[in-house]
């Protein structure tokens, strides 16, 4: 079978997987009497088998069903869960991940996975015969639904009793389904079998160990039973006690919820192309324009009726624009997802002790953000955990708990999204970030004196900072964080530092909520309208011509004591027929870029508008100074301005 | 079709425009559509001269070429007859403004002939072939090349290289 055009689901529901896997161990690895998750870590494991055996990737079926087994093994309780095995799980669940990279790539023979595997039959075969056995004997529970209760009590009256048998057969038993067999039949001479552990079907297959119950409902009386069994050969021991039937033990029904709640809200969920919802995006946006036309048209009419159908058709499409728009949205919890392990790892290969704390993972972003925004978020918490909390003996010694913790937050503000890695470390100290921005020449001591203590943390952040070889010197923050930066400026984001020395660090990420509509000022110049995004915008003055000097070829304004550039958007964008040379009240544009601003003279400010950005397309490729475009309400394009090209 | 007997004769629709008297043709699988002129052309800054701005297609942006000015040809101005052929090209869209879409062709392909090095002007190196149809000569464009926003001359160095 040709397996190709399955592929990319395959990618991606592999994925999926192996970020439960990922993400129930480590909820294991705190829990590891919980039922539930193993179960979920089975099936996820289970599907990857049957997916990948279906696709023909034998490394990846291969190791999956080591896991399989193990983890079944754990399931039925053969197997007690140690720090070894959830280690060795792990390892198993980052060999899948290579495998199902090297996989995109085309290239699975070439990862070896024999040392895991081997690792992993090993707790198959050799943990089973071992001490935990003894103590999975006690375990074994006779447990009813509530059903079954109901039919109990009605079948109990002063005559017919409730019991439980407890059978054992002999270590050496040879034939034990031959032997449960003639158990199972006795009891059923003398009585009514309700219910066994384990079940009677597992029980005929010899899937137990040596000890078994069985539920009986009788009027005869059970030691003559219990006589009869134990003549029966290669059983060890009977035992029976009466079960008082407005006690018995129920079985547990929240666990059972929660599984199923669980596998409901997978459910619920549809994979969709990325570009299905462009597309869609595309007729909504198009749609309100031709809403605008209509209205154009029916203010023509006067026709009272139409107007008000056109009012419904409004705020329809309206509608319709939001919830498309929200079908792109992605809560951020998919990035987050990773990070417990991360931290993890970190903390253990450094030996320190780190709580990871996350809030706010519902958080909702669209899907193009999200898939920017996780490599500069491992960064920074690799960062947080590497240099910002200090060894637990440091911690001690500064009266600080031992373990540490990084604060996860991520919540809604407005249009944006802030996501916020806090950590109660070291913290930065200002003093040596001064230091080492002089040292590196990215600022001059005018400057410095002259900056705010957020401003001189926002140094680290600068390229050129990190690349000294010894980083612990400042504090230790600061490695490629210019990488994280131009991360965050190209999503159209910015980013925070506050610190208190000795005491921690707050480093907040500010993002728009969504790449596909942003919030712009319509600028006309000459006959063309541009959108400058508003994200940029510091302030709109007015100015004559002649506060406008010329200092070398440089035009420059005063704006609340300072200089500033002033730059004619024309001569950017090579605008013909522009007028701002002729007016006597000029409108400019403050931008901010960085912490530098600069005026941007237009021939008139139309209005704010929300815009939906379309790309220019891949036949023009990027064109300097345009970051995309948009259409208009009459159905024109405007073009985005890109205010990196301007600075 | 002509008579049974003969071998079924390979043929191509094309599309057939105008670019002031001369006609030129596309192969009808490349066109998407044929749209009028009716909305301004946004100009793009800084793209390349022969790119005369992008169109709203429906929702989609779509760059438009004019034509004349990639085949050096003397400029004319939009008219009423002017129309927007959207071809596709590795999976874009771009839209080239001709004077004037004529009809749809089926023409054999036995009658398509090399060009010569200069066609009516333009340059063969933006052609596939000629085709003679009746007395009719129609100039079949090598859409690839004719809408490469790559410099011509790059392209005809990397082709001589292979």
């Amino acid at each position: 079978m040709d397996t190709s055009q399955y592929l990319s689901v395959f990618m991606d529901e592999c994925r999926e997987h192996l970020q439960t896997l990922n993400q129930s161990l480590l909820e294991l690895e705190h829990d590891p009497e919980n039922s539930s998750i193993l179960d979920q870590i089975f099936r996820a494991a289970h599907t990857l088998k049957g997916a990948s055996a279906t696709m023909g990737f034998n490394k990846m079926a291969n190791l999956t069903h080591t896991m399989e087994d193990v983890l079944s093994k754990l399931r039925a309780k053969e197997l007690t869960m140690t720090p070894e095995i959830v280690n060795t799980l792990f390892e198993a669940v980052d060999l899948l991940e290579i495998l199902a990279n090297k996989i995109g790539e085309g290239k699975e023979e070439d990862i070896e996975i024999t040392g895991v595997v081997q690792a992993l039959q090993l707790f198959n075969v050799g943990n089973v015969a071992a001490q935990p056995q003894q103590e999975r004997r006690k375990n074994i529970q006779l447990r009813y639904l509530e059903a079954e209760k109901e039919e109990i009590l009605a079948a109990i009256n002063d005559n017919v009793q409730l019991y439980h048998f407890s059978v054992k057969m002999a270590e050496n038993c040879v034939l034990k389904g031959v032997r449960v067999f003639m158990v199972l039949r006795e009891i059923e001479r003398l009585g009514t079998i309700v219910k066994s552990m384990p079940s009677l079907k597992d029980l005929e297959d010899e899937k137990f160990d040596l000890e078994f119950i069985v539920a009986v409902l009788m009027s005869n009386p059970p030691e003559e039973l219990a006589k009869s069994i134990s003549n029966i050969t290669d059983i060890a021991q009977v035992s029976f006690e009466k079960i008082d039937p407005q006690n018995l033990p129920m079985e547990k029904r929240m666990q059972n919820q929660s599984v199923e709640e669980r596998t409901k809200v997978t459910g619920q969920t549809v994979r969709v192309d990325i570009r299905k919802l462009d597309v869609l995006m595309n007729l909504v946006a198009e749609l309100v324009i031709n809403r605008s036309r209509l209205e154009a048209i029916s203010s023509n009419l006067r026709s009272k009726d139409l107007e008000e159908v056109l009012e419904q058709v409004g705020r329809l499409t309206l509608d319709l624009r939001d919830s498309v728009l929200k079908t792109r949205m992605v809560p951020i919890e998919t990035v987050f997802s990773r990070f417990p392990r991360l931290v993890r790892d970190l903390s253990k290969e450094l030996g320190k002790e780190i709580d990871l704390v996350i809030e706010g993972g519902e958080t909702e972003l669209d899907r193009t953000v999200i898939d920017e925004i996780g490599d500069p978020l491992v960064h920074i918490i690799r960062n947080s955990v590497d240099h910002g909390i200090e060894s637990p003996e440091e911690r001690e010694n500064a009266g600080k708990p031992r373990t540490g913790t990084v604060r996860l937050n991520a919540y809604q503000e407005g249009n944006n999204v802030v996501i916020a890695i806090e950590d109660d470390g070291r913290g930065f100290n200002v003093e040596k970030v001064k230091e080492k921005a002089l040292r590196m020449g990215i600022v001059t001591k005018e400057a410095l004196a002259e900056m705010r203590e957020d401003q001189i943390l926002e140094l680290t952040l600068m390229p050129g900072f990190s690349t000294a070889s010894k980083v612990t010197d400042v504090s230790g923050r600061g490695v490629g964080m210019d990488v994280v930066k131009t991360k965050v400026d190209s999503l159209g984001g910015m980013i925070r530092i506050h610190s208190e020395f000795g005491k921690g660090s707050l480093l907040e990420i500010r993002l728009p909520l969504t790449l596909a509509i942003i919030q712009t000022l319509m600028v006309q110049l000459g006959k063309e309208i541009y959108a400058i995004p508003s994200g940029y915008i510091e302030q709109i003055i007015s100015l004559r011509q002649d506060e406008i000097k010329q200092v070398r070829s440089q035009q420059v304004c005063m704006l609340r004591g300072e200089l500033i550039p002033i730059i004619r958007l024309q001569e950017v964008l090579d605008t013909p027929d522009a007028i701002n040379h002729e007016l006597e009240e000029l409108d400019v544009v403050v931008l901010r870029i960085g912490d530098r601003l600069i005026g941007c003279v237009v021939d008139a400010l139309l209005r704010q508008q929300d815009v939906v950005i379309k790309s220019l397309g891949g036949y023009l490729g990027s064109v300097k100074g345009i970051a995309g475009a948009t259409i208009l309400g009459d159905g024109r394009v405007a073009l985005i301005i890109d205010i990196r090209a301007v600075a | 079709m002509k008579a049974k007997e003969q071998v079924v004769e390979e043929t191509k629709q094309l599309i057939i425009f105008k670019l002031g008297e001369e006609e030129f043709g596309v192969d009808i699988l490349q066109v998407r559509e044929i749209e009028k002129l009716d909305q301004n052309i946004t100009r793009v800054p800084k793209a390349p001269a022969f790119v005369e701005g992008v169109i709203n297609l429906r929702g989609e942006i779509v760059p438009i070429v004019d034509l004349r000015k990639r085949f050096g040809l003397s400029l004319k101005p939009i008219g009423s007859d002017t129309r927007v052929v959207i071809v596709e090209i590795n999976d874009n869209l771009v839209g080239m403004m001709v004077d004037a879409v004529v009809e749809v062709l089926r023409i054999n392909v036995s009658a398509i002939e090399d060009a010569p090095q200069i066609t009516k002007g333009v340059d063969a190196y933006f052609l596939s072939g000629v085709a003679k149809v009746g007395d009719r000569l129609i100039v079949l464009l090598n859409l690839d090349r004719a809408l490469s926003a790559e410099e011509a001359k790059e392209l005809r160095e990397t082709d001589l290289g292979e």
